[in-house]
């Protein structure tokens, strides 16, 4: 089961689209679920994540038009709980004992979080955290130079692993990171 | 997301496995003794297979045109021997068997990979676009599996066989090992279908060696038992597939394709539709081929029609030829027509000529309908087909002097024109059959030849006295109708007149000309197929004056193809003016006129009849055949007759 993992588009905002390197990996057909950290922003920006695979869940991030996105969502996949939040809730930003403290409220494996625009995947009492970074690499106000980033998440009974597409200077380069469930 | 590949191997190796445990383990059956016979005959069977192997191999392929694989129990094996799948030397067979299906197990670990299960190691990601890439690789063979599989469930829908999971499984993995390991032809629609009678097969031959096994125990040949082990159901099968499609696989080939090792949906996006004249270059000059080469030869009428109608044969033998006719005759049938196909040669020709012998069969129905209709019988062939006789006349065209011309093939051909009338006298191919057929039923009974040389004769004297009267009567008949009718109708009159009497000096002359050389037999054979030319010839003529009565039916005419026409026995029922008769012969039951045109069908009938008559009857006597002699050099304009007409007269 693959499950794309993205966030921090600020699209048109920020950023007018995805890397074409991006656009050209993300073909239809393969992905089975997306996982949006939030600040999809536009209904465009959904639209275009709805055309690469029809099972799409989205939290709200601070920048997100449509109001009516949770803030949290819980979405169960294979034998994972996978909690989905965008992140600017916590504080401090990305701190792992505040996000810890998340992971516990929403009783979930893998955490999912966004907002810090820096890709990240550890593992913190045995549970998985996940940050997709930004896949337009939109600037934030604490850092102008954010590599556009995001994750594939290959979803197997007890195994996930994951995969880490980061655009560096020109090249895409893929990271695997395995994680177990024990 | 599971791989449907590796699903249905692990379902259909266990099931396949129980199959062959049951198999092995089971001698312990009680055997009744009617069970008994069926076990000595499939026993016998078995050994017949061998000992004919030994003996004469070519036997196999004598059996397979004749049909009798019909209710053989190993017609998987004859399929393999006939595409040498297995030598003829059977005691090899069991390591044939085996290398072929190493080979086939081998594609099972090269071509199903389950990227999920990969190395941590090597650098490959879902997303990859490369053609290296097992996850690229995977998520094509997925999209090659779905298309796989959704022509696989709607192989043969009304044969349940088909429905069950492991069949379709099994024909699933086939095609797609098929499509891998052979990317330049991939997976195209329509090879199911030739997969479909081959599993079909190859399956109901297993199922009888375990049934006899079940009743015979023991002392089972132990190259039987592997040569149709239900446990390699797609191993064998796929070995009989791949060889029929190494034949075949010029239908399907699409020129214009590159080929992408691994890129199945490229190639399935640009092989849309089977209408792309230009891209379905090897096929369409195949189909162009069979039309100008057997079709016009074969059937000139026919081609002509087709030709007129401007319906290409791509149009429906694209279809025929890459199902070979799965879909035009029924699953039994067709496994009849494929023996003789596989048995004929690796270069399968049998299939044109398949192809133009269904056209002739229903040449009929298509030269009676327009354009619409003719494509509704050509879309959806009719079903009532004898399958024999178009393998026979298939067989026959393909080599004329192996194979006899089938008995009473085209009899219901050649009578439904006589019947329906409006397409006149069919073109060589409908008098052929008449010679040999009707010489043999002729020559049962020495009273029925006698009571046909008279009738011929009566109705000789008839018709030569009645050209007698056509000098003498036919002045004045045409200035008493001048007063009566209308100009038009004059003209029209005249004009059919002109027809009819050209058309009769003709026929006289022609069956001159063919007495005198059958009665000399000898040598005479191009101008006995010069003569046949003019036959039709002729038929053409009378095809032209068969429209006449449709415009106008008015008395006068009907009188003046009677003043024409005296021999005709109706003559007396309608016209009081006719002319006298000259010797009157005994009048045909078919003949009794009903209304003002029926006496031109019935005419038309009986002078056909006679016309096609007089071949048979020619073979039979010599009385008439110096009536004129002299009259052969006429037919110097003719066309030259074809090699098919003068094999048929051979016989003669």
């Amino acid at each position: 089961m693959l499950v794309l993992v993205l966030g921090d588009l600020h699209i048109p905002h920020r950023c007018s689209s995805l890397p074409a390197k991006f656009k050209k990996l993300l073909v239809p057909g393969r992905i089975h679920h997306i996982l949006a950290t939030g600040n999809i922003c536009t209904k465009e920006s959904y639209d275009y994540l709805k055309s690469l695979a029809n099972d799409v869940h989205i939290v709200r991030g601070d920048f997100d038009e449509n109001l009516s996105y949770p803030e949290q969502k819980v979405v169960t996949v294979g034998q994972f709980r996978i909690g989905l939040c965008h992140g600017h809730q916590v504080v401090p930003r990305g701190d792992p004992e505040a996000l810890a403290l998340i992971q516990r409220q929403l009783d979930v494996d893998i955490l999912i979080t966004g907002h810090t625009y820096k890709f990240e995947a550890y593992e913190h009492g045995n549970k998985f955290y996940i940050n997709p970074g930004s896949a337009t690499g939109a600037f934030n106000p604490l850092d102008s130079n954010v590599v556009p980033s995001f994750v594939l998440m290959d979803i197997q009974s007890t195994t996930v692993v994951t995969y880490v597409y980061q655009l560096i200077g020109d090249e895409v380069k893929v990271e695997r990171i395995e994680y177990k469930k024990i | 997301m599971t791989v449907w590949g590796i699903e249905a191997i692990t379902l259909n190796g266990s099931a396949t496995r129980a199959a062959s445990e049951r198999l092995r383990g089971n001698p312990g059956v009680i055997a009744d003794t009617g069970a008994m016979n069926s076990v000595e005959r499939y026993r016998q069977e078995w050994e017949q297979l061998l000992k004919s192997l030994d003996g004469e191999p070519e036997s196999l392929r004598q059996a397979a045109f004749a049909g009798d694989l019909k209710m053989s129990k190993f017609r998987s094996i004859h399929w393999a021997l006939l595409l040498r799948v297995l030598t003829s030397e059977h005691r090899s067979w069991i390591s044939q068997r085996l290398h072929q299906r190493v080979r086939y197990d081998k594609f099972r670990a090269d071509y199903v990979r389950n990227p999920h299960q990969l190395a941590g190691d090597c650098i490959d990601d879902p997303l990859s676009q490369s053609t290296q890439s097992v996850w690229n690789q995977y998520f094509s063979d997925q999209e090659l599996f779905a298309v796989i599989r959704q022509d696989v469930v709607r192989t043969f829908p009304g044969v349940d066989f088909f429905r069950k999971p492991l069949v379709q499984n099994a024909m699933v993995n086939i095609l797609f090992y098929y499509a891998r390991e052979h990317p330049y032809m991939c997976y195209r629609q329509g090879m199911h279908e030739i997969l479909a009678p081959i599993i079909f097969v190859v399956y109901s031959d297993h199922q009888s060696l375990l049934h006899f096994s079940e009743l015979a125990k023991t002392d089972i040949n132990p190259t039987l038992l592997d040569v149709l082990d239900p446990a390699y159901l797609e191993a064998d099968t796929y070995s009989l597939f791949s060889r029929l499609m190494a034949s075949v696989e010029s239908y399907y080939r699409v020129s214009n394709l590159i080929s992408t090792p691994g890129g199945h949906i490229e190639q399935r996006a640009e092989a849309p539709g089977e209408n792309e004249p230009q891209t379905e270059a090897e096929v369409i000059s195949q189909l162009n081929f069979i039309r100008d080469k057997i079709l016009a030869k074969q059937d000139q009428h026919l081609h002509h029609y087709l030709q007129k109608m401007e319906i290409p044969l791509h149009i429906f033998g694209i279809r025929w030829l890459r199902l070979l006719f799965g879909r035009e005759f029924m699953l039994l049938d067709l496994l009849l027509l494929w023996d003789a196909i596989f048995a004929d040669s690796d270069r399968f020709d049998l299939p044109n000529y398949i192809l133009v012998a269904m056209l002739v069969h229903i040449r009929d129905k298509l030269l009676l309908s327009d354009y619409t209709t003719s494509l509704t019988y050509l879309m959806r062939y009719p079903g009532n087909v004898d399958v024999h006789l178009v393998l026979r006349h298939a067989l026959f065209m393909l080599n004329p002097k192996k194979f006899d011309y089938p008995a009473n093939a085209f009899a219901c051909v050649s009578f439904a024109n006589h019947s329906t009338g409006k397409e006149g006298v069919p073109p060589p191919t409908g008098t052929r059959p008449r010679t040999t057929s009707e010489s043999s039923s002729g020559a049962t009974s020495g009273s029925q030849i006698d009571r046909q040389i008279t009738y011929m004769q009566e109705r000789n004297a008839a018709d030569s006295s009645a050209l007698a009267k056509l000098q003498d009567s036919h002045r004045v008949a045409m200035d008493g109708y001048l007063e009566n009718s209308p100009e038009l109708l004059r003209l029209e009159l005249k004009n059919a007149q002109t027809v009819i009497k050209i058309a009769r000096s003709k026929l006289q002359t022609y069956l001159g000309t063919v007495r005198h050389h059958v009665a000399k037999q000898a040598n005479g054979n191009e101008e006995l197929g010069r003569t046949l030319d003019g036959i039709e010839e002729l038929c053409s003529f009378l095809d032209v004056k068969f429209m006449f009565p449709l415009h106008t039916r008015s008395a006068p005419i009907d009188q003046a193809l009677e003043a024409n026409e005296q021999k005709q026995p109706n003559r007396s029922s309608i016209s009081p003016k006719a002319a006298p008769p000259a010797p009157t012969p005994a009048p045909t039951a078919s003949s009794i006129p009903g209304c003002y045109e029926m006496p031109e069908n019935a005419f038309m009938h009986s002078s056909m009849r006679r016309l096609l008559g007089e071949l048979r009857e020619i073979e039979l006597s010599t009385i008439t055949s110096d009536e004129k002699p002299g009259e052969s050099v006429v037919q110097n304009g003719l066309p030259a007759a074809e090699p098919q007409q003068r094999h048929q007269d051979e016989p003669s």
